[in-house]
């Protein structure tokens, strides 16, 4: 046997691993310190002044008239800019010599309809080389561009989210970001439908999104369609209730439940023709908007073979009420399923339901811990009679019942600590 | 042949095992340093400019409770109670357990939040010692305050589980200081799989950074080199280790300073135990087991985005 290392040439090939290794990772190092230098020097000069630019121009400072304190007009707000040591300026264009002016933003103060500036403010020509500020927002790196877009358009709504979107739409974003949805790479669809989804936009692309084969792809566009509550949009979005992915369904529930009220004809629709899994997702969105328009199917899915389906049909009647609902809800308690009577005892509970007490009273003795505690909570929830029915209950010959009766009048309240005993 | 004989070809023999050896080693580093830099850049295609706030705001979000064992942290306590309840989340409870803390961390925490004594209704799921006291707050409904003998870290977690009512439990040292967007961003994959049973975010030395009002405002690298080795061991260890078997699927721990799990998955494992002085990596593994077992899918995830910062010690 002979050492590996000598063989001269294993030894190089050795060196030459770890050398190349060594000099990859500084290599990567380096890199990546220029790029962050890079993107420093950007946002420095060019995303800090568009930054406090953007207020002002969303705001509709554009198009404004320019008139200083002794009340003699300047001109009109046509533009805004930066220079090259980044401060930033609005463009001012003197209506009567046609010509156009810098205005130093931080000189610029708006009153109501008006910009109103100092009698001495001098406006400075626009010097040789002048960029508007759409061409520069054009010059900028697409991640920063839709940096500076998203971050904008998270914080404001109404005319100024129009006012941004007619500045993505000068600008080219919005054109990209439409484009960048059909890419065949999913991230690239993704990054795209999330700046469509910042601002309001993407009507024609949003939609068909909602198919997509990604899941996250998916999960966006239900983000996205929060803010398009078309009949298209909300039908597609039900479909979506049955997706395999949890992530796809948490938005879209989300979604359905933010879109509030408008999505109930389109449910209830959903829920008298549909009987799989996605069922269940579909009742989860009608108990978050409880409408008398769901009783009658949920007095149908009390019967589901689903023990889950029935638990939710019973927590979405105990939020709608009314005789036909607290009948069904007095049945449940013999139901099958633990999880099914403990919802149906927390309802009664829920709907101060005391003619149910002396059933809610037999369940304190249930063999489930979760039924007799939902009991003993809904008792006291009704009031006087349920309290009454408690007391009745700490001399129950079943343990069991007693103790929870006991437990559930000891039970203190959360925000004061006051107790009934 | 001569005894000089023998003795170099053990020499030799010894050489191809340190190769054969340098090769496993450096063949497995490799692996996972491409393993974690893989799945560091998926994680960062997905979450750039994701609308963090949209989970934080859903009435959807499953609930939480964060469960905070204490003994002893009458210096801290206040802080990091009124940092958590700070914390914005759409349903949020903070189980603080006092584990039979010999210094006055109890009564600073009734007199501070107000606490009042309360009979509440719960089961016994995980063994546990039996609770002295329970309280909650007047002035702030989401938090409780249990008060039990001393029994160690695991047994305080385990009667917090039993308290806590929300479907996560995010299991946190008292000293931890979280991120602002730490408990949506360990959220966020329970979302993403129902088969995800626990969680785990980057973890980041305190040590020499500044911090107000339970937040890192400002990141230095501490000035003592014990602590200062600590920095780029918990670096290379969440960042490079976690994140890397995150993408081969073998996590195995998740931090005890900071770990998300789903409560039934706790309780079903039968809680922390109590006589593992690594209960954080014996709590993961018999979950995972539990699940082989049972032929069901319980997966362990890591996300290498920073959720937490804690105290690392600077002395022996």
């Amino acid at each position: 046997m002979t050492s590996p290392f000598a063989d001269p040439a294993l030894l190089w090939l050795i060196v030459e691993i770890e050398v190349a290794t060594i000099a990859g990772a500084l290599a990567l190092l380096f890199a990546h310190g220029y790029y962050l230098h890079r993107e420093a020097n950007l946002r420095r000069e060019i995303l800090a002044p568009a930054r406090q630019l953007l207020p002002a121009v969303l705001d509709g400072t554009l198009n404004k008239s320019v008139v200083d304190t002794d009340g003699n007009r300047r001109g009109v707000v046509r533009d805004f800019t930066w220079g090259s040591d980044g401060e930033p300026a609005l463009v001012i264009l003197d209506e009567d010599s046609q010509s156009s002016f810098l205005l130093s933003f931080s000189a610029e103060r708006k009153v109501g309809d008006v910009v109103l500036i100092g009698a001495s403010q001098k406006l400075v020509p626009v010097p040789s080389g002048f960029r508007s500020g759409a061409e520069l927002l054009r010059a900028l790196p697409e991640s920063l561009r839709i940096l500076l877009f998203i971050d904008f358009g998270r914080s404001i709504s109404g005319e100024e989210k129009g006012n941004l979107r007619s500045l993505a739409q000068n600008t080219g974003v919005l054109a990209n970001a439409e484009a960048g949805c059909r890419s065949l790479w999913w991230w690239r669809r993704l990054h795209s439908l999330r700046l469509l989804t910042v601002l309001h936009a993407g009507e024609d692309i949003g939609l068909s999104l909602l198919s997509d084969k990604n899941p996250l792809v998916r999960a966006q566009a239900a983000e996205w369609a929060t803010d398009h509550p078309e009949p298209e949009v909300i039908k597609r979005l039900l479909e979506l209730l049955g997706d395999p992915e949890s992530l796809c369904r948490f938005y879209v529930e989300d979604s359905l439940l933010r879109m509030g009220p408008i999505v109930v004809d389109r449910l209830v629709e959903y829920l008298n023709t549909h009987i799989g899994k996605e069922i269940e997702e579909a009742l989860k969105v009608s108990v978050g908007l409880p409408s008398p328009q769901f009783l009658e199917p949920a007095l149908s899915l009390v019967k589901h073979e689903n023990p889950a389906v029935r638990t939710l049909a019973a927590s979405l009647l105990g939020s709608i009420g009314g005789d036909q609902a607290v009948e069904t809800l007095r049945d449940l308690l013999k139901d099958t399923s633990a999880e099914v009577r403990a919802t149906a005892a927390s309802a009664l509970g829920r709907l101060h339901y005391w003619p149910a007490s002396s059933e809610l009273a037999d369940m304190l003795g249930d063999p489930d811990w979760y039924v007799r505690r939902n009991a003993g909570y809904a008792l006291r929830a009704v009031g006087p009679p349920g309290i009454l029915v408690l007391r009745q209950s700490t001399n129950n010959r079943n343990e069991l019942a007693a103790e929870m009766a006991r437990d559930a009048l000891e039970f203190s309240d959360i925000t004061t600590g006051a107790q009934l005993t | 042949m001569s005894w000089l004989e023998q003795a170099f070809g053990l020499l030799i023999a010894w050489e191809w095992i340190i190769l054969g050896y340098f090769l496993f080693v450096n063949s497995y580093v490799a692996i996972l340093l491409v393993s974690a830099a893989w799945e560091t850049w998926q994680n960062s295609l997905k979450s750039r400019w994701e609308a963090r706030w949209r989970v934080q705001g859903s009435s959807v979000a499953p609930s939480l409770s964060m469960l905070v064992p204490a003994y002893n942290e009458s210096a801290t306590i206040l802080q990091s109670v009124q940092a958590l309840l700070a914390l914005y989340y759409p349903s949020l409870e903070v189980v603080v357990v006092n584990d039979g803390s010999k210094d006055n961390t109890l009564s600073l925490l009734i007199e501070r939040f107000e606490l009042v004594r309360v009979n509440p209704i719960y089961q016994q799921s995980v063994p546990a010692r039996p609770a002295r006291g329970l309280y909650r707050s007047r002035t702030h409904p989401n938090l409780l305050v249990v008060d039990k003998e001393n029994g160690g870290r695991s047994d305080a977690l385990n009667a917090a589980i039993n308290l806590a009512t929300g479907e996560l439990v995010c299991a946190i040292d008292a000293d931890t200081i979280i991120e602002p967007e730490g408990l949506e961003r360990l959220v966020r994959p329970f979302l993403t799989g129902g088969d995800i049973v626990a969680a785990g975010g980057t973890i980041r030395p305190v040590n020499g950074c500044i911090v107000q009002r339970g937040r890192v405002v400002s990141v230095h690298a501490p000035t003592r080199p014990l602590a200062g080795f600590q920095v780029v061991e918990y670096i290379r260890a969440f960042l490079f280790g976690r994140v890397g078997w995150n993408r081969l699927g073998g996590n195995l721990i998740v931090s005890g300073a900071f770990g998300m799990f789903r409560r039934d998955a706790l309780v079903a494992k039968g809680g922390y135990e109590k006589t593992c002085i690594c209960e954080d990596m014996e709590v993961v593994v018999g979950i995972r087991r539990r699940g082989y077992e049972q032929g069901i899918s319980q997966r362990v995830v890591y996300i290498p985005d920073p959720v937490g910062w804690t105290e690392v010690p600077e002395s022996r």
